[in-house]
């Protein structure tokens, strides 16, 4: 895993120029225009926008899903325009982990089992698999469950386990689609913690979400129209913010 | 109408429609039995001939026909009939003629194809013989021969023949036949047969009730009557194997595609589970969900019965073009009898409802808010369903051990229990497997990702994977039971087998077998012996044999004496046959009796010395005299090797022709020894070798002949194996259906795209193996409930039970490697992954 | 803090027991989450009122300081208040509203990059009030209701920025036909 690092980059994730066009001639769709973006450690970056602005494809292009028409890819150092097809599923297995908004789970393996997959693919035993995956499980709080399925758990338990997954073992870049699109907003706050705290403990992580509350979890907020990041916003200073009472934080 | 049921059926309309492969899917699935039905019922209604058909190939259009049973004839038959009745002789023999070195039986009937023989004989070119060497020949000679109308051909027996016209023997075109004026039926020393037209007002069942009750006076004692006499209804009536054949088959096949049809609609509910719900949210009664359920069932079975149909149809009527060809018959125009399709179709709506009657009840029972949930609804209890599916098997075994003791298989009650039997075992088998399913589930913890996958899927589709299951292994079980009654059919049969030669030896026979076996011989690098010659007469019009008292230790036996069969040749031979002890004895001219103990009992025989005998048999009075030939020494040594085909006795050439023994020169044998035990394959290539060299040559080893149903064995085994594979196909696929979001989450994975296709092929190793393990004892059991009554010795059919259990789930695994797809491309323009 | 939170707010606080002003003022800030500043001055000015309305009367039993006590008349009040549900008004009249609505009548704005502005300042803002809520300790429940209420606010105006632009990307395009959700 090592040769995958990067030597030098501070930049978790690194687009120059990024570009996706579906199709040519005059059924040519602009998915995304050419299109700068940079995550760094211990950064979460929120992507805004409305439908069809692009949001999906970034997302799929950083996750080595879909490759750009256009611009350099880089991420924890690899430039995917250099990876094959294999390459580039070596990278999802071992370097960032996806968590969509439903259907994360497969139906037929135990919440345990579900975590360990990309440790299980990488042929990792069955003990070492087994422990990293009740880790990662314990770090989203759900370590009394691993045995269950996930048709026995609720929807926010399935986004906690996927979120489980997404960071189990030495991952760190985390690319997330509209995680909390399926969750009320007690158990959507709840994924929103988890992705900050693998933020904050030095993880990157990119979100697409059209839901504002959600996006206000991330350091930046970059919002996309027409394929065009078009404004960035950061954390307001204000000055009246009011201070906790009775604690210490 | 109601408006409930207008919108039922509008919602089973539109439920078809849009998930248009599904439905394809369960179209097919009745249509294709639908068709097979249409297709064989009309195909074997034209191509089997039918009562009338079958008494005018027997007798023209004569009333009766009448076989005499002593040397009767002509007046004999007359004075019985009433006046005005007409007779002609019908006479059907044999002869031989020699093409190209090699001798060819021919059939050699006399009859007049003009008279009352018409439809038994066909004139299809030229004229029907007149005179004594005349003949009319078929097709298949005059091509065999190379002769035509008004060429000559030399007949062994009859000697040289015209030919002056063409005939056919409608009940075999391909028959090598010549037909000589019917004159010939009524020379000195032939008994013909005769057919009767009786005059008009006259009954036929009671001329021939008063022929047959005509008791021969040189018989009155035993009371032996002078004629056999066959009515028209009685050569009419048929045989029902093969409608017992049809109807089993056709019965299994709707069975299976209702399950295979009833998964299918299982998927259709589960993918359409939340609009169920949201129909049950918005007031649709139970009734009416599963309404629209078997409404969808109903409309599916519709238009599965018009395809099926149509294409039966088509399909029987391009068979019936080729007919002829196929089975060697003079067949009807195909005839599309309305009841059959109005049967095949009934049938077929039968099957669609039932199989969308289960997923309906399940329908109509899912509670609104499960539906609504999207999750999936809780599966049967798999403990009720074993305890159903073992009460099954009970019941199943019961009807089967019943069937023989109600009557003979045939008996149309014997025959529904058997059917209703084996598809209960069949269906409780099925009804098992639910459970075993979940059970195995227990085991996939331990499993890798492929199988584990794939084994937990299976499990918790279990309601629709059990009739996927039975489906499967009703198929497998059908080739299992019916290769089980053959094998054991098989076994009984040769419970009295014993080889004829020594391990190391074949036995080539033929017409000419010095040429067969000489070449045999040398291909083989074996040591050959012969020619020997058999000590019989030609076509077995008389043998000889040496008659020796009788030893036996059984007082109940009153045999005094036992003729021995023996082979005439010389000191090769008696080597061969192991009988190097009585080497010089055989040399001075003694026959060597090979004495083996019997399959009979322990008996022997006794003496130095045997009496030639000449057994003759004349066919035509159906009576055999014996010759005396002389005295021969003969001496007694234990028998040939390993062999155990009884004892056997070796003449030296010499004594033959100091006898003066009439042999045929035809009917000689050759001997093959090897170096090592004749194997299969030796055997194999000898059989090759010597049919090249004389199409008539067969070779006799020290092995069990072949069986002869292995063949059809392994036809009806690939035809399952074949049922099994695409009915585990349509699950797997079924399968696949159900987990297309799981794709996306193995590409985000990082999952090498291979691993779908390894979870394809063991999905179809998971319902291969389950139903091949399933489809052992559902094969069994109702066979050992027929056997056991007949007392038949229950054999495990090996290559059935290696199908089941090893070839189905191989075949099911590289299936799903070979045709399973990988991880698809992502695609963010198309949603397809969701 | 708004004279009418203020007023249940002392009522709320002394209807669990008697206070002086000043342990008033800590206990509404208190309640309040920590986000309204509160001014002395303002609660005497207030518990004044109350007691001129006969809903609070000064207790005078110690002798440093003096001591506040809820009348059944308070109470009574108090209930009302709390079982009366409150309704928003029914035309807004802030500024957000006005400035985008203004800006759709002048032919001098671009709507679309005013709405982007709006929406990026409002985002802000609510990284802001998140991160506070992140920091913030899980058991303190009136903050993070405060935080909610601020956050789910500006939540709403995202949602109707969102919801204006797509009607003025619509009536840019009138040929597109279908709304994209």
């Amino acid at each position: 895993m090592s040769e995958m690092q990067a030597s030098g980059s501070a930049a978790a994730v690194e687009l120059r120029g990024v570009g996706r066009v579906y199709g040519s001639g005059h059924t040519q769709v602009v998915a995304l225009q050419p299109t700068d973006l940079s995550v760094r450690h211990g950064e979460l970056v929120a992507v805004m926008g409305p439908s069809g602005s692009g949001k999906s494809t970034l997302l799929a292009i950083v996750g080595g899903l879909d490759r750009p028409s256009t611009g350099r890819v880089m991420v924890e150092g690899n430039d995917l325009g250099g990876l094959d097809s294999t390459g580039l599923a070596l990278l999802r297995r071992r370097t960032v982990g996806y968590v969509f908004q439903e259907l994360n789970l497969l139906a037929g393996l135990t919440a345990s089992e579900n975590v360990s997959l990309p440790l299980e693919l990488e042929g990792v035993g069955g003990g070492p698999a087994r422990d990293a995956a009740q880790a990662a499980l314990s770090r989203v709080g759900l370590s009394e469950l691993g045995d269950r399925f996930p048709d026995d758990l609720s929807g926010g338990e399935q986004q906690r386990v996927a979120i489980a997954r997404a960071i189990v073992g030495s991952r760190r870049v985390l690319l997330t689609d509209e995680p909390t699109g399926a969750l009320d907003s007690v158990n959507g706050e709840l994924v929103m913690r988890l992705l900050r705290a693998h933020c904050d403990a030095g993880g990157a992580g990119l979100l697409v979400t059209h839901d504002a509350a959600h996006a206000a979890w991330a350091d930046r907020v970059v919002f996309l129209r027409d394929g065009r990041i078009v404004d960035e916003s950061r954390p307001a200073s204000i000055p009246d913010m009011p201070e906790p009472i009775g604690s210490a934080a | 109408m109601t408006s409930g049921t207008t919108a039922v059926l509008r919602i089973a309309r539109r439920s078809l429609l849009r998930d248009r492969w599904r439905a394809l899917l369960i179209v097919a699935l009745i249509a294709l039995p639908v068709m097979g039905i249409t297709t064989a019922a009309l195909v074997l209604e034209t191509g089997l001939p039918n009562p009338a058909e079958r008494a005018t190939q027997r007798m023209g259009r004569a009333d009766l026909r009448v076989t005499p049973i002593g040397s009767y004839g002509r007046a004999e038959l007359q004075a019985l009939l009433p006046a005005g009745a007409t007779i002609e002789p019908i006479w059907q023999s044999g002869d031989r003629v020699v093409l190209a070195g090699v001798r060819l039986g021919i059939g050699v009937w006399s009859m007049d194809p003009d008279g009352l023989a018409i439809g038994v004989v066909t004139l299809v070119g030229g004229r029907g013989p007149a005179i004594a060497d005349e003949v009319a020949v078929s097709t298949r000679l005059a091509d065999r021969a190379g002769v035509g109308i008004g060429d000559s051909l030399d007949l062994e027996g009859a000697g040289e023949v015209h030919v002056v016209g063409l005939v056919e023997d409608p009940r075999n075109t391909g028959r090598p036949l010549a037909l000589s004026a019917p004159s010939l039926a009524e020379t000195p020393g032939v008994i013909p047969e005769w057919l009767v037209a009786l005059p008009a007002g006259t009954s036929a069942a009671a001329v021939a009730e008063d022929v047959a009750s005509t008791v021969d006076p040189a018989y009155r004692d035993v009371g032996q009557p002078m004629f056999d006499v066959v009515t028209r209804d009685q050569a009419g009536a048929a045989s029902e194997t093969f409608v017992t054949f049809i109807v089993l088959l056709g019965s299994l096949a709707l069975v299976e595609a209702a399950l295979v049809a009833s998964a299918a609609f299982a998927v259709g509910i589960r993918r359409r589970q939340r609009e169920l719900g949201l129909l049950g949210a918005a007031g649709a009664t139970p009734r009416q969900l599963a309404g629209s359920v078997l409404a969808e069932g109903l409309l599916a079975g519709l238009a599965a019965v018009v395809a099926g149909i149509v294409l039966g149809m088509l399909l029987a009527w391009g068979i019936s073009l080729r007919l002829d060809d196929l089975t060697s018959q003079r067949t009807r125009p195909l005839e599309l009898d309305p009841g059959v399709l109005v049967a095949a179709g009934l049938v077929g709506l039968l099957a669609a409802v039932i199989a969308a009657a289960v997923p309906a009840w399940g329908a109509a029972r899912l509670p609104t808010l499960v539906a609504l949930s999207g999750r999936r609804p809780p599966s049967t209890p798999a403990r009720r369903l074993l305890v159903f599916g073992i009460g099954l098997i009970v019941f199943a075994t019961g009807c089967t051990l019943v069937a023989p003791l109600v009557g003979r298989t045939g008996d149309a009650l014997a025959l529904l229990l058997l059917v209703v039997g084996a598809v209960t075992g069949v269906l409780g088998f099925g009804a098992c497997s639910p459970w075993l399913l979940e059970r195995l589930e227990g085991i996939a913890r331990r499993l890798p990702l492929a199988p584990r996958v794939a084994l937990r899927d299976t499990a918790r589709a279990r309601t629709r994977n059990g009739p996927i299951v039975t489906a499967v292994l009703a198929s497998v079980a059908a080739a299992i039971a019916l290769a089980a009654v053959l094998a054991s059919q098989q076994a009984h049969s040769m419970t009295f087998w014993r080889p004829q030669v020594s391990s190391d030896s074949m036995e080539i026979r033929g017409l000419v077998p010095e040429t067969a076996g000489g070449r045999v011989a040398r291909e083989l690098g074996a040591t050959g012996y012969g020619p020997d010659r058999s000590a019989d007469g030609p076509d077995g019009a008389w043998n000889y044999e040496v008659v020796m008292p009788l030893l036996h230790p059984d007082p109940a036996d009153d045999r005094t004496d036992l003729g021995i069969y023996f082979v005439i040749g010389d000191e090769h031979l008696l080597l061969a046959y192991h009988g190097e002890a009585a080497l010089e004895v055989f040399r001075g001219g003694a026959t060597v009796v090979l004495e083996q103990v019997s399959a009979e009992g322990d008996w022997t025989v006794t003496g130095s010395a045997g009496q030639v005998v000449r057994q003759s048999y004349d066919e035509s009075t159906g009576r055999s005299t014996s010759t005396d030939m002389g005295e021969v020494p003969v001496v007694r040594i234990p028998g040939r090797g390993d062999t155990e085909s009884g004892t056997i006795a070796v003449m030296p050439t010499t004594t033959a022709a100091t006898l003066g023994l009439d042999i045929d020169q035809s009917q000689s044998q050759y001997l093959v020894r090897l170096d090592h035990d004749v194997t299969a394959a030796d055997m194999e290539r000898a059989g090759a070798i010597a049919i090249a060299a004389d199409p008539d040559a067969n070779v006799t080893g020290p092995l069990p002949p072949p069986d002869p149903m292995l063949a059809f064995r392994m036809a009806m085994l690939a035809a399952a194996l074949v049922t099994a594979l695409v009915v585990t196909g349509i699950a797997v696929a079924l399968g696949e259906i159900e987990a297309r979001p799981d794709q996306r989450t193995m590409l985000a994975l990082g999952a090498p795209r291979g691993l779908r296709r390894r979870i394809t092929a063991s999905r179809g190793m998971v319902i291969a193996v389950l139903a091949g393990l399933l489809a052992v004892p559902a094969g069994l059991l109702p066979v050992w409930g027929v056997l056991v009554p007949l007392g038949w010795p229950m054999v495990v059919p090996v290559p059935e039970v290696i199908g089941a259990l090893v070839v189905l789930p191989v075949a099911a695994i590289l299936g799903g490697l070979l045709l399973g797809r990988p991880i698809p491309e992502w695609s963010a323009r198309r949603d397809e992954l969701r | 803090m708004t004279d009418m939170a203020m007023r249940y707010g002392l009522l709320t606080l002394l209807a669990e027991e008697p206070a002086h002003g000043y342990e008033l003022k800590t206990g509404l800030e208190r309640a309040a989450g920590g986000s309204w500043a509160i001014n002395v001055g303002q609660v005497y000015s207030t518990l004044r009122r109350l007691e001129r309305d006969g809903l609070v009367v000064e207790d005078a039993a110690t002798a440093d300081h003096r001591d506040y006590r809820i009348t059944p008349l308070g109470r009574t009040e108090l209930d009302r208040w709390f079982a009366a549900p409150y309704a928003p008004d029914s035309a807004p009249r802030d500024e957000l509203t006005a400035k985008v609505l203004l800006a759709i009548a002048s032919r001098d704005v671009d709507v679309r990059d005013l709405l982007q502005r709006q929406r990026t300042a409002i985002l802000s803002v609510l990284q802001a009030y998140t991160r506070r809520k992140a920091a913030a300790a899980a058991d303190d429940l009136a903050l993070l209701m405060m935080l909610d209420a601020l956050i789910f606010r500006a939540e709403a105006d995202v949602r109707w920025l969102d919801a204006c632009d797509g009607r003025v990307a619509r009536r840019a395009q009138p040929s597109a036909g279908e709304v994209r959700s």
